[in-house]
């Protein structure tokens, strides 16, 4: 079981905002499948560590410098930032 | 009741590659802001780190200096948190395998400063306040640190700084 | 004949030019998918500069590369540049990638014709593409069923004569659930075979791009021009076997493995089908053997804490920040990213992003996520073991036929376990095809599943093929011709 109180810590951690309608059935939702993952605890691990899915290993590229790409196109999906910077106004009122 | 003074160290330096740990944009100091940035270190969507290997062997070189063991396993873990100046809302970092550890620092006294771990891990981006706003250059993103974590062996402010400058 | 080589050989022999191949297709797309809702952006122009760049080949009279020429589709995942890429998410609408994902630059680079982007579940989150900002895609063989998901507009795409192949991607099931629902072939790589550089990661330990076609033979074709070692991406291996070479070799002899636990909860029809189709293989001369599969149940769970974890992680970097959607309206920086985030996701993947929040958050992460990951290791090697003795394992692809739109979203729960068949393929990172096998009472498609060792891709599609050959029809017509159905 979760309760509402570690939802809304679990909201915050994650940056997402939950309006008070939707803490209910979070919640609930939430404790169904955290009961069901609970299962594995039941499961034996044989002491078995998994670092990788495939075992490639060393995947390494050299110290070489490419050239970076033009400042238009990092801020193309930002209307072209303000200066060659992001911004963040402090407040906005839509 | 009388105080005893006892530090730990955790510095973070930055390692004097041409390239990023991640991606092959350049670490050059300066430059205008998000022009030394690609779709990696920008953390666009779809996009893979491929790992620097001049940045394993400073890290070794690192570790060697200072007497540490060197991992013959080492991996890369994320440290997630959403924060402006990190893209992928993860630092890629070294969690429970850091490249080195157990080594030592000794001071001109004679006394051996412990050294916890040697881990690699990547610089955030720079952020920049003006009137309340925030202004983002993402050009340090993806530089490469390695971070040097001593154990609680300082006793004075004198040892701390002569620590550091070692 | 395969689609693929069928189509080619119209082109090569200037039966009909590329361009015009490829209006047909325009021109099936502009009938079907206002009611289909396969595609979320149509790629009209850059069809047709693509179709005029081969025709010019042929008139030249140069040989076409595999893929040459090719309409095909790629699900709204696959980063294309300056193309809109949404991952059908509010998050991401109005975003354009400035660089190509690795499997487009290499089927850009054949020249196959791009019709567009297809529908998918919100960040592949889903099974039945209902949790897409644009709604959800009808199964070609009947609207009054789903196509299925997450890559439902790729397998609705192939389905309906809008694609001669699909692109998707394949997390716990996206590529063979979905072609399972519409009859056609569906196929997910060993991991690490094809490139996931571009594709926007849902579980990165868990995706691969996949293929949908009409036949074993096309997605055998595809896997080979796709299946190149990448060194953008770290766990990227490649392959260097032929599968198409190799569709063809006997299978005499072939050791299909099938454990009993893969059926139960199965629909009765569906087994049906599936056992109908392993007296196929024991007439071919194939030879049946029984295993085990004790720790089934616990895949899901295994699966879904891993999946949420990491999709947690990997939709981090959706803020509003440097790209896609941001709030209009936000009294300081972090209310910004919360309510960016709030209004910018569905409700699935909201909640997926706080499991998998909850399971990596101090306290929790030694019981849930690290503990998940060992049994995996345990799961991976219990396959190792199977694969000693069989070839290949056949399975039912999913319990149930497709649905009825609305049908899905009732219990969560009830929706993860439709994965049952699918899921352990990708925590093991093997190689698994689904390849229609027959019809159920309401004549909706039912598949099977063949899985294989990793790295054997070329068994599994030589299984499939030579299961088609013995069963299927081909249809080698041109799209839109009316012996489709």
């Amino acid at each position: 079981m979760i309760s509402k109180e570690e939802v809304l810590k679990i909201a915050k951690l994650a940056k997402l905002s939950v309006e008070d309608e939707e803490i209910e059935q979070l919640t609930s939702d939430m404790s169904g499948i955290i009961e069901y993952a609970d299962a594995i605890n039941a499961a034996e691990d044989e002491a078995a560590e998994f670092d990788n899915i495939n075992s490639v290993v060393n995947a390494f590229s050299e110290d070489i410098v490419l050239e970076s790409y033009e400042r238009d196109e990092i801020l193309m999906n930002r209307e072209g930032g303000e200066n060659g910077y992001f911004v963040i106004r402090k407040s906005l009122r839509g | 009741m009388d105080y005893e003074l006892v530090v730990g160290l955790e510095t973070h330096i930055e390692l004097s590659t041409k390239t990023k740990i991640f991606c092959q944009c350049t670490t050059e100091f300066g430059g205008a802001p998000n022009t030394h940035c690609c779709p990696i270190c920008m953390g666009m969507p779809g996009t893979l780190p491929k790992l620097n290997k001049r940045v394993v062997e400073y890290a070794v070189k690192a570790g060697l200096a200072t007497n540490c063991k060197i991992r013959n396993v080492s991996k890369m873990d994320r440290k997630n948190y959403v924060y402006p100046d990190l893209p992928k809302a993860y630092q890629i970092s070294q969690f429970d395998k850091p490249i080195c550890y157990e080594g030592f620092i000794r001071l001109s006294s004679g006394k051996s400063i412990n050294i916890n771990r040697i881990h690699i891990e990547e610089d955030a981006g720079k952020l920049v306040h003006e009137r309340g706003d925030t202004y983002i250059d993402y050009n340090r993103g993806g530089v490469p640190l390695i971070e040097i974590v001593t154990e609680p062996d300082l006793r004075s402010i004198e040892e701390v700084v002569e620590e550091t400058q070692d | 004949m395969s689609r693929i080589k069928y189509i080619q050989k119209l082109l090569e022999t200037k039966e009909i030019s590329c361009v015009e191949l490829t209006e047909k297709y325009l021109s099936s797309i502009e009938k079907q998918n206002s009611i289909l809702n396969a595609y979320v952006n149509v790629t009209e122009t850059e069809a047709l500069n693509t179709a005029r760049i081969v025709d010019k080949k042929i008139a030249q009279g140069q040989k076409l590369m595999p893929l040459e020429g090719i309409p095909m589709s790629l699900k709204d995942n696959i980063s294309t540049k300056d193309i809109e890429t949404t991952c059908c998410s509010k998050i991401l609408q109005g975003y354009y990638p400035i660089f190509d994902a690795t499997v487009w630059e290499i089927l850009k680079k054949q020249n196959s014709v791009l019709l567009g982007k297809t529908n998918m579940d919100e960040f592949a989150m889903g099974s039945s593409c209902e949790t897409s900002c644009f709604g959800a895609t009808l199964n070609p063989v009947n609207t009054e069923y789903v196509a299925g998901g997450s890559s439902g507009g790729a397998a609705a795409s192939v389905g309906a004569d809008m694609a001669a192949f699909g692109l998707g991607s394949d997390t716990g099931g996206s590529i063979r659930q979905p072609a399972a629902f519409c009859g056609l072939a569906g196929f997910k790589p060993t991991y690490g075979t094809v490139s996931r550089y571009g594709v926007v990661a849902y579980a990165s330990s868990l995706d691969q791009v996949g293929f949908i076609a009409d036949s074993v033979e096309d997605a055998s074709i595809v896997y080979d021009s796709l299946s190149a070692y990448d060194p953008k991406d770290s766990t990227s291996v490649g392959s260097k076997i032929s599968t198409e070479d190799k569709l063809n070799s006997s299978i005499k002899g072939l050791k299909i493995g099938i454990a009993d636990e893969f059926f139960e909860g199965i629909q009765d029809d569906i087994k049906k089908s599936v056992n109908a189709a392993i007296k196929v293989y024991e007439e071919s001369g194939a030879e049946i053997i029984h295993f085990e599969m004790p720790k089934l149940k616990t895949i899901l769970p295994v699966y879904f804490i891993i999946s949420c974890a990491e999709a947690s992680s990997n939709l981090g970097r959706f803020d509003g920040i440097r790209y896609g959607y941001r709030t209009n309206s936000y009294k300081d920086v972090n209310e910004m990213i919360c309510k960016t985030r709030s209004e910018g996701f569905g409700k699935e993947v909201k909640r997926r992003i706080m499991l998998g929040t909850y399971v990596l958050s101090s306290g929790y992460y030694d019981a849930y996520y690290k503990k998940a990951q060992n049994l995996r290791g345990s799961i991976i090697r219990d396959f190792k073991k199977i694969f000693e003795k069989c070839d290949v394992i056949l399975t039912p692809s999913v319990p149930v036929t497709a649905f009825k739109k609305g049908e899905a979203l009732r219990d969560p729960i009830e929706t993860y376990m439709m994965d049952i068949c699918t899921v352990p393929v990708n925590i093991a990172g093997l190689p698994a095809i689904s390849v229609p096998c027959g019809f159920d009472k309401n004549n909706m498609p039912i598949g099977m599943q063949i899985i294989g060792n990793s790295f054997e891709d070329y068994k599994v599609l030589n299984a499939a093929h030579q299961y088609e050959k013995q069963t299927r029809r081909y249809e080698t017509m041109l799209p839109l011709s009316d012996s489709r159905r």
